[in-house]
């Protein structure tokens, strides 16, 4: 039924072309109407059947609409456009009352009762009406260049439409009805939307899309059933169609897809189904939205769809980001998710580290076997770990994952030790959750205490002592890390900052704390011990450098005047 | 036993043989002394009355019979009638001198009040008098006048009291004379009314009078003058005609005397011999200038440690800063154009030649100056010689529109030294102001001034010279400017972080304020106000700024300059210099692809970057590296050998600061790794070699150092135990177990005291208890004599008209009769 009136509708307009009812003006080259003649045209509509005619002009003028603005928001007259859009408005207004009032009087409805003649004036109609929709969709996809309110408007009147529809097109008027097709419809337009950015985090800046959600999608929960529940086709008929050919539309259409998932509500966290009257939704929909087991599989299928989806970096980020939290607790079978996150975890680098959590997921409630967990682990100790800012999300994990007491020393002593050779090159924050979180480990581990106190070896092994740890080693078993000491550490006890070298003197001191909370130091950056020096108050006199310079900078070249200077090497 | 008290009292007298008969003779019975017999019965006696009086006694009441132990007996009735009599007594002696004996009452003003100044009491005390003088209740009341009077050894201070008592000077008056004559003079005065008519009739004949008189005396000295006039020259005459005595032509004294006198004189001018201070050697000075620098040394070396308490610091370091201000304001009164020891071959030269024509003493009115070698007057040029101190940087610059660039730091010197704080109040906060605008105004030059100015370079060492004089006596005002412009700098940060704009950060300004920092600070401390932040901000710039142009590496290669520089004395290690000498290094070296990325340390993966010295670039020397020019920098070979060789020059540096560390060897491990890279490519460039060996050879020696860490070796450390304490022979009467001797004792004297205190308590409490019932005791007997005596006084006076009334009657009767 759907595609044949689709297809209608596309032929419509030409259909009405032809036809020979007589209207005021020459139908041959459609025009801008202004809004006095659209109120004009209007004004005939609705008070005489005879000039019903007048849809096809009406209609008519949406394609011309659109290449005018176009047109002017290119040669920048605000003014001009701000005219254009009010006549837009009235128009779709209008012809959406119209429709309105058509539909509540069930003038579109066919039954077998009509005559003929009604039935071909129910069918022209109802081509008029797929039709206005039709244009109403193209209409919101386009991209016009600025942010219209007139593409707002006309997703408000499309949702009206729906709303109608679900109340008044209902084939058996017993049941409640949602008209999915209509609704997938304007799914698909949104997503395919052609005001889509992708913005750093890989989500888009979509206005209409945004609009969407806050407006409606957030309220009603209907409409994020049938989301979810339709759009599986479109998403793998889209890549089929694109993969090879156009990548770029691919991401496009994840990035709003990624946008209006990562900000709705969701239901169904648990397996229970819901009572419709709890549920806030637009239409009266049928009682198949409160069904939870439907909504999961349709939830999984359509997102194992989406992340076949050639990504972007950053979509790759932010959708593992959101993954452990608000979809892996949605689907039917997380496991199936198990290829992807393995597969985001070989990538390395900030993405491994982003899937370790849903991975971890994974194997805490699914039971998830991971081979050389922590050899791949120990794999992602690399020299930029202490650098990201996902590195508290990695230690909050890491933490867990080290906690166990079964664990060999020989592991946990390669960690602390590659901790450390990191830490001497770590940013100030990096070193201020290093210090911590080996502390706590040694706390755990008391056997890999001998890092920083190791007496077992007498004169003799002393002196031919080489220090065995293999920096190179990938395999945290053989990298004889616990035959080595944590120099590094011992060294960062004279750390620049006075907070930081305090804190790395514990390892000299005896081991008294019980534990860190390994939360306080989490988060630290320079701005926030920027922001603690702040509030340190001026009290007795500054010290003063007493040493004389008799400049401050100096190029070598004049270096042999007896001269001191503070900087040398240097010149104004 | 039964019967009333009365029969049991004489049964008991009976029973111990106290009654009756006394002399019966007990057979049997040996005869005791009678001493004792006596007192055998003065006690059985009282044994009887305590019996038969059984609430005379209390005795409290035992819980446990024990056995051998005293049981203290007290006699409440008694002891109440003793402390009642006592009080009785104190009461009689009271009230016996109660109003006979009296005290001073003191009615001066504010005797005791210590926030009074003497003016301010003294002025108190008049006002309060001249208010009672006219505000005086009644103009008869004349007993009243010396109660609120004050006086000084009895005498008024008012005026007016003064004069009626001027007699009283020999003291011997008595207050009851000094009354009467009081009385007497008022007598006298005491003025007749008149009527309206006779007033003015007296003030007419007054006003005639005194003009009367007032010509009459004008006529006089009219006369008198003319008489003088008369006469004066009969008076000349006679004065010129004295022969007067004649001067002789020459000094008839001979040299020999004059000379004498000249000398006397000028010995008498001569001052008096005094020790002068010894001029102090050049070893003495040398000496106290070592021991100078040892006392800040050691001073810094706690610092260092971070073993000074900021509190005692403060104050140790204000005595110092005392005599610092001596020396920094002598050193202005030398120099006196510059204030300021500028060791400038330039600046010296103009010091010599324009001796003193910048003392702005006179810059009212111009005048012609003589400015290097040029004739400048006043009037113009100089027309705004510094009068005003700025207080904003804007100011400052308005102000400096008219000085010539290379002069500004003369400028400078001569609003210090007008404002100088010994000259006037309020120049000392004006100064501090200004510190915060001359820091402004070296970071606005920095940034704004061209680099091809070529005075700017001197300009600026000598203004910064200028603000490291200030750093001293300026010392709070200084520091807080410099922690506001941190902030500001890490604002800027992290805007050009979040917009990647190097227009904002990092300025040639904020190099240069880093570099403030450290020539003005001591950047060894632990810990230091000014000099931990701006560190922060360097790492955070090391540690976040990308390495992507050429001139990012500059403004990273000075910071870590700087910074390592900070940690010349301190030896501290900063991972972010480490992270960036390596980043920077990776970005100027060939075909940096090549390197195994393993061996590095903050970098994961290598990008070929677009400023590398080309493998075939040989590195030119030569170029200096200009501050000012930072962004004005074009690419080409020379500044990119000119960064590799100074890139290379700082691992030096940070290996000769950290080589005691013992991860020395991880720390350079990657730079070893870059440098044999960078040796297959320029090989030509000895300090390449040179590095590398010396790297390895540290490396070497860093092995002996690099055994295993033994950090717990401390004692280990004793459990807390907690084992209860028995005490052997336990004395439940003995109240403290303390081992503790003199808690012991403070415990003792604490108890003590709340004792003593509740005895005190209960004894006021009884005495006023027992004056209030004496009081009403007092009043009811009045009240009583009061009523018997009216009554008496009714009784009489009823008896006498009782009496007048029957004599009445008699009379009336009587003349009835006769009737």
């Amino acid at each position: 039924m759907a595609p044949k009136r689709k297809s209608d509708a596309r032929k419509a307009p030409k259909a009405a072309k032809k036809s020979k009812i007589a209207s005021p003006a020459p139908v041959d080259t459609p025009r801008l109407l202004s809004l006095d003649e659209v109120d004009a045209l209007f004004q005939d509509l609705t008070t005489s059947k005879l000039s019903y005619n007048n849809l096809v002009k009406l209609l008519e003028q949406y394609p011309l609409i659109k290449e005018e603005l176009l047109a002017l928001e290119a040669a920048g007259s605000e003014e001009a456009v701000e005219a254009v859009e009010t006549t837009a408005r009235h128009l779709s207004l209008n012809l959406f009352k119209f429709f309105q009032d058509k539909l509540k009087t069930a003038a579109l409805m066919l039954k077998s009762s009509q005559k003929e003649k009604e039935q071909v004036l129910i069918k022209w109609l109802r081509a008029k009406y797929d039709q206005f929709k039709g244009l109403v969709l193209e209409f919101i996809r386009s991209d016009l260049g600025y942010e219209s309110s007139l593409q707002i408007d006309l997703l408000e009147i499309y949702l009206n439409l729906i709303k109608l529809e679900s109340h008044h097109m209902n084939p058996n008027a017993s049941d409640s009805y949602f008209p999915n097709l209509s609704f997938n419809k304007l799914c698909e337009a949104l997503l395919t939307n052609e005001n889509s950015e992708i913005l750093s985090d890989g989500t888009c800046n979509n206005f209409i899309i945004l609009e969407f959600i806050e407006s409606f999608f957030n309220k009603y929960w209907d409409l994020q059933f049938y989301f979810m529940n339709d759009l599986n086709d479109s998403i793998v008929s889209w890549r089929a169609e694109n993969e090879a050919t156009n990548p770029e539309m691919l991401q496009a259409i994840y990035s709003n897809f990624l946008t209006i998932m990562k900000s709705s509500t969701m239901l169904f966290q648990t397996a229970k189904d819901f009572d419709l009257a709890e549920l806030e939704t637009l239409t009266s929909p049928p009682s198949a939205v409160t069904k939870s087991t439907q909504y999961k599989a349709q939830f999984s299928k359509t997102w194992l769809s989406a992340l076949n989806y050639p990504l972007l970096p950053s979509q790759y980020k932010s959708t593992l980001l959101i993954l452990h939290k608000r979809i892996i607790p949605f689907m039917t079978q997380p496991p199936q998710l198990m290829d992807f996150l393995t597969d985001s975890y070989n990538v390395g680098g900030v993405v491994s580290i982003l899937s370790l959590n849903s991975l971890f997921e994974l194997m805490k409630k699914y039971n998830l076997e991971y081979p050389d967990f922590y050899t791949k682990l120990y794999s992602l100790l690399d020299q930029s770990i202490l650098h990201t800012k996902y590195k508290a999300r990695f230690f909050r994990l890491c933490d867990v994952f080290l906690s166990s007491t079964h664990l060999p020393n020989a592991i946990i002593c390669s960690f602390v030790k590659k901790l450390a050779r990191l830490s001497l090159t770590a940013s100030a924050s990096g070193v201020v959750l290093v210090i911590p979180f080996v502390y706590n480990l040694f706390k755990r581990h008391p056997s890999a205490m001998i890092m920083v106190h190791n007496t077992s070896m007498d004169e003799a092994a002393l002196k031919a002592y080489k220090d065995p740890f293999s920096l190179t080693e990938a395999d945290p078993l053989k990298t004889r890390a616990n035959e080595s000491s944590l120099w590094e550490l011992e060294t960062l006890m004279q750390h620049y900052h006075p907070n930081i070298a305090t804190l790395a003197k514990i390892f000299g001191e005896p081991f008294r704390k019980q534990s860190y909370n390994m939360e306080d130091f989490l988060d630290w950056s320079y701005e926030s011990l920027l922001s603690a020096e702040r509030n340190k108050r001026y009290k007795g006199k500054v010290a003063l450098e007493f040493e004389e310079f008799d400049s401050l900078l100096r190029a070598e070249d004049v270096s042999e005047e007896p001269n001191t200077a503070y900087l040398e090497g240097w010149a104004w | 036993m039964a019967g009333s008290q009365l029969k049991r009292l004489k049964a008991t007298l009976k029973a111990n043989g106290l009654t009756g008969q006394t002399n019966i003779k007990k057979k049997g019975k040996s005869k005791a002394p009678s001493d004792t017999r006596r007192d055998d019965k003065e006690k059985v006696i009282q044994g009887i009355r305590e019996e038969f009086n059984p609430f005379e006694i209390k005795v409290n009441r035992q819980k446990y019979d024990i056995p051998n132990k005293k049981v203290p007996v007290a006699r409440p009735g008694i002891s109440k009638q003793i402390g009642e009599d006592e009080r009785k007594a104190a009461w009689e002696a009271r009230k016996a001198r109660h109003n006979k004996v009296g005290g001073l009452v003191d009615r001066r003003f504010g005797e005791h009040n210590t926030d009074m100044t003497p003016e301010e009491r003294m002025l108190a005390r008049f006002t309060r008098e001249r208010q009672n003088e006219s505000s005086k209740g009644s103009m008869f009341n004349l007993e009243d006048d010396d109660t609120d009077m004050l006086t000084h050894y009895g005498k008024s201070l008012s005026a007016k009291d003064s004069d009626l008592m001027i007699s009283d000077d020999d003291d011997e008056a008595t207050f009851s004379q000094k009354k009467r004559q009081y009385h007497e003079t008022m007598d006298e005065e005491k003025p007749v009314k008149k009527t309206k008519a006779e007033v003015m009739k007296e003030v007419m004949a007054k006003s005639k009078f005194h003009k009367h008189e007032r010509q009459l005396q004008h006529e006089r000295n009219e006369a008198k003058m003319f008489d003088l006039n008369d006469e004066f020259d009969d008076v000349m005459a006679e004065l010129n005609g004295v022969p007067q005595p004649k001067k002789p032509m020459f000094s008839q004294r001979s040299d020999k005397d004059r000379e004498y006198d000249l000398q006397v004189k000028q010995l008498s001018l001569e001052k008096r011999a005094a020790p002068a201070d010894r001029t102090k050697t050049e070893e003495e000075l040398a000496d106290e200038r070592t021991k100078k620098m040892k006392e800040l040394e050691d001073a810094r070396m706690r610092r260092m440690e971070g073993l000074t308490n900021y509190d005692d610091e403060g104050e140790a370091k204000a005595a110092d800063a005392d005599d610092l201000d001596d020396e920094f304001w002598a050193g202005s009164d030398e120099n006196e154009e510059d204030g300021f020891v500028i060791r400038d071959s330039d600046a010296e030269q103009e010091d010599s030649e324009t001796e003193d024509e910048d003392r702005p003493k006179d810059f009212s009115g111009p005048n012609i100056m003589k400015i290097g070698d040029r004739v400048v007057s006043t009037g113009t040029a100089t027309k705004n010689v510094p009068t005003l101190c700025p207080a904003t940087h804007a100011e400052f610059l308005a102000s400096l529109k008219d000085v010539d660039f290379a002069k500004q730091p003369r400028y400078v010197a001569k609003i210090l030294d007008i404002y100088r704080p010994n000259l006037a109040e309020g120049n000392k906060a004006k100064i501090a102001v200004f510190g915060a605008v001359l820091i402004d105004h070296i970071l606005y030059l920095a940034d704004n001034e061209t680099s091809q100015n070529e005075a700017l370079p001197q300009v600026l060492e000598q203004l910064i010279a200028q603000l490291r004089g200030m750093s001293d006596v300026y010392n709070e005002a200084l520091c807080e400017a410099f922690r506001s412009k941190t902030d500001a700098i890490h604002v800027r940060l992290k805007e050009s972080q979040i917009s990647g704009d190097t227009s904002v950060y990092p300025l040639v300004s904020d190099l240069v304020f880093y570099s403030l920092v450290g020539s003005i600070y001591s950047t060894s401390d632990h810990y230091h106000l000014v000099v931990t932040p701006s560190l922060i901000l360097m790492a955070e710039h090391l540690e976040q700024g990308k390495v992507r142009t050429l001139q990012d590496v500059f403004a990273g290669l000075y910071i870590a300059d700087l910074f390592l520089h900070y940690q010349r004395l301190s030896k501290r290690y900063s991972p972010e210099v480490t992270s960036f000498l390596e980043r920077a290094l990776l970005f100027l070296v060939p075909d940096a692809t090549k390197i195994d990325v393993a061996g590095l340390q903050s970098v994961a993966e290598v990008s070929a970057s677009p400023f590398c010295l080309a493998k075939k670039d040989k590195v030119v020397r030569g170029e200096t590296l200009r501050l000012t020019q930072l962004y004005e920098y074009e690419v080409t070979v020379e500044l990119k050998s000119a960064l590799l060789l100074k890139t290379l020059a700082l691992i030096d540096t940070a290996c000769t600061v950290w080589r005691e560390k013992t991860a020395f060897i991880e720390i350079v491990s990657s730079f070893v790794v870059l440098l044999k890279h960078l040796l297959k490519y320029q090989a030509h460039v000895p300090e390449v070699l040179v590095l590398l060996e010396k790297l390895l050879k540290l490396s070497k020696f860093s092995q002996d150092t690099h055994k295993p860490l033994t950090l717990q070796s401390h004692r280990p450390l004793a459990i807390a135990t907690y084992v209860p304490k028995f005490e052997e022979n336990f004395n439940p009467d003995k109240k403290s177990y303390d081992p503790d001797r003199e808690r012991q004792e403070i415990g003792k004297l604490k108890a003590q005291l709340k004792k003593e205190r509740k005895i005190t308590i209960r004894e006021i409490r009884k005495d006023t208890k027992f004056t209030a019932r004496q009081q009403i005791k007092e009043k009811k007997a009045d009240n009583d004599a009061y009523h018997a005596k009216m009554k008496h006084i009714y009784n009489s006076v009823s008896t006498v008209e009782g009496a007048a009334k029957n004599e009445y009657e008699r009379e009336k009767k009587l003349r009835k009769n006769k009737r």
